[in-house]
């Protein structure tokens, strides 16, 4: 009977200072990032159809599509070491990322002079499912920044982060941030040269 | 947020007591049958969200759809501006992909919309969702295409057969274990309008919650 009085109260202080919890947020920001480096393989997969739809239709297009199909490149090559990122790995990832979502805006603007591949199914199907790709990525990250926040809050933030400087010693993971060349593209409209 | 409190929430006042109703007894009939949980929501508007914003957060909150099936799925509208979202659940991202789910909103609710055929769009899209996630309960809407000759006919006429037959089975169902004349109860049911619904337990009045779905921003947006 003690012994179970002793695990009952052992757990309840378990609980509350971090043992379990710390681990846990450790996990949760794992789970983030691939998900997060899922959905951007999931663009990076229907990239080359797009290209070769718009081919069909605008080719003298080709600055606009290489640029596309170089920094599709650039990211697949880019690869993230989910298990244990480093700050420059992920900085690099989220840089080459971007710019790829740069080239891809650029070349949506220059389609919106070609009305028949925009009336073309196949391109329309395309862009459906790169929007809802978009749409994906944009869910992952923000639910990659949530649980950035929650670990940080538990290494900083007391009673748990005594356990942590006494136990796992993590340090505060740096937030993930909208690269600065997507951000400019996300803040100003694209112009459209007619 | 609002509390969730039945299959068809139309807090923008977009569609009428009966297409309501009509379609809340197909999301039920379809769901007590095993299948997918869809919910319908409409918002006044959006207070400066986007469409994709909102969604997401609504279906974070009350997780539609069983907890380790995730088969969930958010059809929203926002009525001011002029924006719809269909959000798949997880568990059926396979089956409703963002490209149907596209198709769906751009070839079945939007020509609806456009026309003024808010109830015709409602049903037709929740139909053609459930067609899709539950092919062995619920067959595709007849298109536009295939529609002309008989666009005279109402809702309530063009899925009247469909109701008609869940209901008889339904009623088979429930007189096997005991409950006498439920069908009889249905048919008054449906044709009372709103206020004979509650009266019926169990057959499809009953309550509805969300069973901790998950979602991960699939589906598609569009607008009318």
């Amino acid at each position: 009977m003690r012994n179970l009085y002793v695990v009952g109260l052992m757990s309840v202080f378990l609980s509350g200072c971090g043992i379990q919890s710390i681990p846990k947020a450790v996990n949760q920001v794992e789970a983030s990032l691939a998900e997060v480096d899922n959905q951007y393989k999931r663009r990076a997969d229907l990239i080359p159809n797009l290209v070769k739809v718009v081919k069909g239709y605008a080719a003298h297009e080709k600055e606009t599509l290489e640029a596309v199909v170089r920094a599709r490149a650039a990211a697949t090559q880019t690869k993230i070491d989910v298990g244990n990122a480093s700050a420059e790995n992920i900085q690099q990832f989220q840089q080459a990322q971007g710019a790829l979502s740069s080239a891809l805006s650029r070349l949506m603007v220059v389609v919106e002079r070609y009305p028949d591949l925009k009336a073309n199914q196949n391109f329309r199907d395309l862009q459906a499912q790169l929007e809802g790709t978009e749409n994906r990525i944009t869910v992952a990250r923000n639910r990659l920044i949530e649980s950035i926040k929650e670990f940080n809050n538990q290494v900083t933030v007391p009673p748990t982060s005594w356990t942590n400087s006494l136990l796992y010693k993590h340090e505060k993971k740096a937030q993930w941030t909208v690269d600065a060349a997507e951000k400019e593209q996300n803040e100003k409209p694209p112009e459209v040269n007619l | 947020m609002p509390r969730l409190t039945g299959p068809v929430m139309d807090n923008g006042s977009m569609f009428s007591a009966t297409a309501e109703q009509n379609t809340e007894s197909l999301i039920r009939s379809v769901y007590s049958q095993g299948g997918a949980q869809v919910q319908v929501f409409s918002v006044a508007d959006l207070s400066g969200l986007t469409i994709e914003q909102a969604s997401i957060q609504v279906m974070d909150n009350w997780k539609i759809g069983g907890k380790d099936t995730d088969r969930g799925v958010l059809l929203m509208f926002a009525k001011k501006e002029r924006k719809m979202r269909i959000e798949v659940g997880q568990g059926l991202e396979g089956d409703l992909t963002d490209l149907t789910s596209k198709r769906i909103i751009d070839q079945v609710i939007t020509p609806n919309f456009k026309a003024n055929n808010f109830d015709q769009g409602l049903l037709d899209g929740v139909t053609a969702i459930l067609a899709i996630t539950d092919p062995k309960l619920v067959s595709a809407p007849v298109t536009r295409k295939s529609q002309h000759k008989r666009r005279k006919t109402s809702a309530v006429g063009r899925y009247f057969d469909l109701i008609f037959i869940g209901l008889f089975f339904l009623s088979f169902f429930f007189r096997g274990r005991g409950g006498r004349g439920m069908f009889l109860g249905y048919l008054l049911g449906s044709s009372m309008g709103r206020g004979g619904r509650g009266g019926f337990g169990g057959g499809g009045g009953g309550g509805w919650s969300g069973g901790g779905g998950g979602f991960s921003g699939g589906g598609a947006s569009g607008g009318w």
